[in-house]
C-alpha cells in the first residue's frame, strides 16, 4: 500500500513533487496575466514578458517556448 | 383471472417491501450498479493485498504481477479470515492462516495443508467484474440475480479526448446519500462557498425547474446560467452520478467552465468514498496551461470548498430526514431520494419474488 491513510484527506493529490520556486512564480505570474484579461496565446506571452518571469532558456517569452514549457509542465 | 393468478397477486402485495425496508436497504448503496471503490495509483503491481469496505461488504483488492486489478471478497473460503491479510504471489492470494491459495477468477489452487482435499478447484471467492477508469477502479455490485456486469458507458467526462481530468478522492465521514443530495442542491453554493475563488457571484435568491434527461435529470436555477453553481445534472446510466459545472474567475484562464462529475460510494452506513473528477473541455495550450495551474496553484482552492462540504455534513448518520422542513430548494433533493427508493424498491421486491430476498 503507497500513501493512503484513512481517512484519507489530502489537498495534494496531482502533483508527484513540489514544485520549484521557478515554477511557483511561473504560476502566479500567468494567473496574475489572465486576471488582466488575456485569453489568447499571444496575449498570455506578451503579459509574461512584462514580468519578471524568465523562461529556463533566459531571454523572452515566445508562443514556441510558452507552448513547450507547458506542454513539459502540464503533463 | 384464474386462481393462480390471484394467489400471485395475493403473495406480492404481502411481501411488498415496507418504506423502512426499502431505507434500510439503501443505507450501503444502491446495487445493480458500477461504483468508483479506490483511486487506481493506491494499488500497485504485486503490492501487498488491501482490505476495504464497500457498500458494506468486505472487499481485497490486490493487483497481479502483470498490472491487472482484482476485486475479491475479503474472506479466506477456509476459516473466513481476511484474505487482506495474506500475501500477493503475483498471480493469486495466499492466506496467511493456513496457506490456502486463490486465484484472480476465486478458485482455490491449492491447500499446502491438506493436497487434494475438495477446496481445491473450488470456486469458492466472490470476484467482482472490475475496470479502471480515468484513474479509478470500478467495481460492479450486482445482487443476486444480477451478479454478471453489463458493459458501463462512462461519463464522456472521463473518457473524451477534449477533456482533461484530475481525480480528488477523499474519505468521508457520513451517510453516502447526503453526499448525493448536497451534489443536487446548488444553493448551497451560493452560501457554504461563498467565499472560495469560483462561487461568489449570482443572485442568492432563486427559482429553480428540473429537466428529464435520458439517464436522469437536471435542477437548475430559472434564468441563470454560467454565473455560478447553477445547475446539477443527476445521472443514473450503469453508476450513479452527478453532472455540474461552476464558472472559473479569469485568473483560471480561458477554456470554459470548470466541470465536477461526482461519485459517493459507499463503504458502510457512516462513511463513503468520495470521488470528484475535476474535468474541464479545454485542449492544445490552454489544456497544458489550466494543468499547470492545477498541479501547481488551483488545486488545493478546490481542496478547500470540498472541505467546506464535508465539515458542514460531517458525521451525518441515515435518519436526517426526519427533522427536516424542506422547501422549493429541496425539489431536487426529493426527487432523487424519491428516485432511490423506487429503484431500491424494484430490486427488492424482484429479489423477493425470486425467492432470493
Amino acid at each position: 500500500m503507497s500513501d493512503y491513510h484513512f481517512p484519507y484527506l489530502s489537498p495534494r493529490q496531482t502533483r508527484t513533487g513540489e514544485p520549484n520556486a521557478w515554477q511557483l512564480e511561473l504560476a502566479n505570474a500567468i494567473e496574475a496575466v489572465f486576471t488582466k484579461g488575456a485569453q489568447e496565446l499571444d496575449e498570455v506571452v506578451a503579459g509574461l514578458n512584462q514580468s519578471r518571469v524568465r523562461p529556463p532558456s533566459g531571454g523572452e517569452w515566445t508562443a514556441e517556448n510558452f507552448k513547450a514549457v507547458m506542454h513539459e509542465l502540464g503533463v | 383471472m384464474n386462481v393462480a393468478t390471484t394467489i400471485d397477486r395475493t403473495r406480492a402485495t404481502s411481501t411488498a417491501p415496507t418504506d423502512q425496508q426499502v431505507q434500510a436497504y439503501l443505507r450501503t448503496g444502491l446495487r445493480n450498479r458500477w461504483w468508483p471503490i479506490l483511486p487506481s495509483r493506491f494499488i500497485e503491481a504485486g503490492a501487498k493485498p488491501f482490505g476495504i469496505m464497500r457498500l458494506g461488504e468486505p472487499l481485497v483488492i490486490w493487483r497481479d504481477s502483470a498490472g491487472a486489478v482484482h476485486v475479491q471478497t475479503d474472506r479466506c473460503p477456509h476459516r473466513a479470515v481476511p484474505l487482506s491479510r495474506g500475501i500477493n504471489e503475483g498471480d493469486r492470494l495466499r492466506c496467511n492462516y493456513h496457506g490456502v491459495e486463490v486465484g484472480p477468477d476465486g478458485t482455490v489452487l491449492k491447500v499446502p495443508g491438506q493436497p487434494g482435499c475438495p477446496l481445491e478447484g473450488k470456486k469458492a471467492v466472490k470476484t467482482y467484474p472490475s475496470r479502471e477508469i480515468a484513474g479509478a477502479i470500478f467495481t460492479w455490485f450486482g445482487d443476486a440475480l444480477h451478479e454478471d456486469a453489463p458493459d458501463f458507458e462512462p461519463p464522456e467526462q472521463l473518457v473524451a479526448p477534449e477533456y482533461s481530468q484530475f481525480l480528488c478522492y477523499a474519505d468521508w465521514e457520513m451517510a453516502w446519500r447526503y453526499a448525493y443530495d448536497n451534489l443536487m442542491d446548488p444553493m448551497h453554493g451560493t452560501f457554504l462557498h461563498a467565499n472560495s475563488h469560483t462561487m461568489y457571484q449570482g443572485e442568492t435568491q432563486a427559482h429553480f425547474v428540473t429537466r428529464d434527461t435520458p439517464h436522469g435529470f437536471f435542477f437548475e436555477k430559472d434564468g441563470q446560467r454560467d454565473v455560478n453553481f447553477d445547475w446539477s445534472e443527476f445521472v443514473d446510466h450503469d453508476a450513479l452520478y452527478v453532472r455540474l459545472e461552476i464558472p472559473y474567475p479569469k485568473s483560471g484562464g480561458p477554456g470554459g467552465n470548470f466541470g465536477i462529475v461526482g461519485f459517493a460510494t459507499p463503504a458502510d452506513e457512516n462513511n463513503l468514498a468520495a470521488f470528484f473528477w475535476r474535468v474541464r473541455k479545454v485542449s492544445g495550450w490552454q489544456r497544458d496551461t489550466w494543468r499547470f495551474l492545477y498541479k501547481t496553484n488551483l488545486e488545493p482552492r478546490h481542496w478547500h470548498v470540498l472541505e467546506q462540504d464535508r465539515e458542514i455534513l460531517a458525521g451525518v448518520k441515515p435518519g436526517l430526514e426526519k427533522h427536516e422542513m424542506l422547501y422549493q430548494h429541496d425539489a431536487g433533493v426529493i426527487r432523487l431520494r424519491r428516485y432511490l427508493a423506487q429503484q431500491a424498491r424494484k430490486q427488492l421486491v424482484e429479489l423477493q419474488t425470486a425467492g432470493k430476498g
